[in-house]
This record gives C-alpha cells, structure tokens and sequence, in this order.
C-alpha cells in the first residue's frame, strides 16, 4: 500500500496548529487594528504624586497639589515649543470656563521644559489661562506621571485619584468624558 | 501534499522559531555586542565607573518612549538623557536596578521595558517559538517516518517482481540457447 492510499489521520497536534495559527493571526488582526497612540498607563486608579513647584511667571510662590484636596484637579501638561498645545489652547480656555466656575474643579497648567519669557509671550499671543501654571524645567513631574510628549492631560478626582489621561491636544468631547469619569457635573 | 510542500512547511517552522527567539535575544545580545565591541572601539568605556555601567544596565532595559523600538541608552532624545540622568540619580542614592526599573513600569507600564515580563499574557511571545520549534519538528518525524514506510512498501512490492523477473530470465536465456 502506497501512501496515496493510505488513510489520513487527524493527530491531535494538527489542532494544536491550526489552534496556534488562529491565535496568531487573532493577536496579529488585534495589534494592527490598535491605535498606538493609545496606550494604556498604569496610573489609571492609582492615587496622584504629589508635588510642590514653582509658579510660572513668579520667584517662588509655589503650586501643590495638597492646596486642591477635595476638588477636582485637571492638570495639563504644555509647552511654549509644543505646536499640539496651540491646537488644544481654545478647547483648554472653553474646558476652564465650563467646568471652572463652580469651585470644585481646579486647572492646572505645567509649563514643561520651558523657560518663563517664552511661556509668558505664548500665552500673551494664544490668550491667558484662567488658572495659575506651575514650572517642570527639567521633565521630572512629567517623569513622575509617566509623560510621553506634550501635550498631556490628566484627571484627577477630588480624593486625589487619576481617572483618566490624555495624550495629545484636547477636544471638548474628550475633556467632557473625563470629566465624567472624574465624577464632574457635566 | 507534495513533498517539496512538506519540506517547505517544515523549514517554514523551524526558521520562524529561530527568527522569533532571535527577536526576543536581540537587546540583550546586541547590548553584549556593544559591551564586547566597546573598550576597542571606544577608549572612554575603559574609564566606566561602576555607576555609569549601572546606568547603562539600566537605561538599555528601558524603552525611549518618544522613539521607536529604541532604548533610552541608544536615544539622545531629550526624554531619554533625562530619564538617564534620573537613574543615575536614583543608583546613587542606593536605589537598585530592580528598584529603578520598577519605578518607570510602575509609571509607564510594561510598554518602557524592552524585553516584556514573562508573566500574565506575555508568556505567549516566550513560548511561541519554541512550540512552533515543537510542531515543527514533530511535522518533520512524522513526514520522514511516513517517508521511511512508504519506501518500504514501495520495495516490499518491486521485490516480488523482482524474484519473479529473475526466476524467468534464465529460462528464457536457456531458451535462446537451445534455439
């Protein structure tokens, strides 16, 4: 009997293969249908670092992030040099406006590797913020909340909480759904 | 299934395991590429301190999060001589390796460490290769076995014939003879 005529047996491992295949092409179809902008951080529900830094444009009245306990804090990283934050620049003055009134949200600004003169005219020629921004000339808060670029955002809630981040510019629809999961009235 | 296909699927997995455990092993065999390749190349490497070989140790587990496949020893991007010069703050300070590669994960996530943990799903990219190694190997026995008894019937069944043509060739050679 020659092995044209021989009977075909399914061994157990052909399954293990074409198991193993579909896995592969699963994971492959997942992985590329990922946006990698997107990346999951670690410090979602984790408790924020807290910090104390120099306020922008002063010698050294300081910003902590203990004097905003039990409010909400949304605090943003930006730059001078950072073209993604003139992008975001309208939609963090309209986000201030629409949630800032009330008192129970605060905005904070963190001006990252930048130097003050050059923060001072970008903020004179996009508009002023309406809430104070506190220095990271060397990148070490960023470090500290794991910050990939500029601009980034994160939300905290007012038991100090991070519910949420934002890499890259803003848009309402993204600030709205953070706030939510901050626990802000929308 | 031709048998030119079999071989061709065979290689195909076995190849693919050595290329997939090649992958895994290129930061740390690439690291010790530039470990060994350094003090000839580069004279400063011989004045390294125990510090800056720790940083280095370091910074060559930990991926540049603004580059691309790139570890913050490789990057001169801003993020990475930063995040350089933290860790050498941190291991002077008597922090370990571990500690300082637990500080970054614990904020960036496993996405800063170059080679994934062997733990929770990341175990399939470790043992990926070498079950693909396994099948493939496991194909190749099982072509050559059923190779091996397919020869086998085939020269069970000349033999035979074989005896047969044998047995009459010298009948026929004495019937020339005698005509």
């Amino acid at each position: 009997m020659t092995s044209e005529t021989a009977p075909k047996t399914i061994r157990w491992w052909h399954f293990a293969l074409i198991f193993v295949m579909i896995l592969m092409f699963a994971m492959f179809a997942a992985g590329l249908g990922r946006d990698t902008k997107i990346l999951p951080s670690p410090l979602i529900g984790k408790p924020a670092f807290a910090f104390d830094i120099r306020k922008l444009g002063t010698e050294d009245d300081r910003i902590k992030l203990a004097d905003y306990q039990g409010k909400i804090v949304v605090m943003n990283f930006w730059a001078s040099w950072c073209v993604s934050c003139r992008e975001e620049h309208e939609v963090l003055l309209e986000a201030a406006k629409k949630y800032g009134g009330d008192g129970k949200v605060q905005f904070i600004g963190i001006n990252h590797k930048d130097n003050d003169k050059a923060a001072a005219d970008f903020l004179s020629r996009m508009g002023q913020f309406p809430y104070p921004s506190g220095t990271d000339p060397q990148g070490r808060l960023a470090l500290e909340f794991g910050v990939y670029g500029m601009p980034e955002t994160f939300f905290i809630t007012d038991k100090g909480v991070i519910a949420g981040k934002h890499i890259g510019p803003l848009t309402m629809a993204i600030v709205d759904k953070k706030m939510k999961a901050a626990g802000a009235a929308q | 299934m031709t048998q030119v296909t079999r071989i061709i699927i065979c290689l195909a997995f076995i190849c693919f395991s050595l290329f997939a455990g090649a992958l895994q092993s290129a930061a740390p065999v690439m690291a010790a590429e530039e470990k060994a390749a350094a003090p000839a190349n580069a004279p400063v490497i011989k004045t390294e301190t125990p510090l800056q070989k720790q940083v280095r140790t370091v910074s060559s587990k930990l991926r540049c999060p603004v580059c691309q496949g790139e570890s913050i020893y490789d990057s001169h991007s801003d993020v990475a001589v930063e995040m350089k010069q933290l860790i050498a703050e941190k291991l002077s300070q008597g922090e370990s390796v571990a500690d300082v590669l637990s500080y970054f994960q614990a904020r960036y996530g496993n996405y800063i460490l170059m080679e994934p943990p062997a733990e929770g799903i990341h175990w399939v990219i470790w043992v990926f290769p070498l079950f693909m190694g396994l099948m493939g190997l496991l194909f190749l026995m099982q072509y050559l076995a059923a190779n091996k008894e397919t020869a086998r019937a085939e020269t069970a069944e000349r033999k035979p014939a074989e005896t047969q043509n044998k047995d009459s060739a010298p009948v026929r050679n004495i019937e020339e003879l005698h005509l």
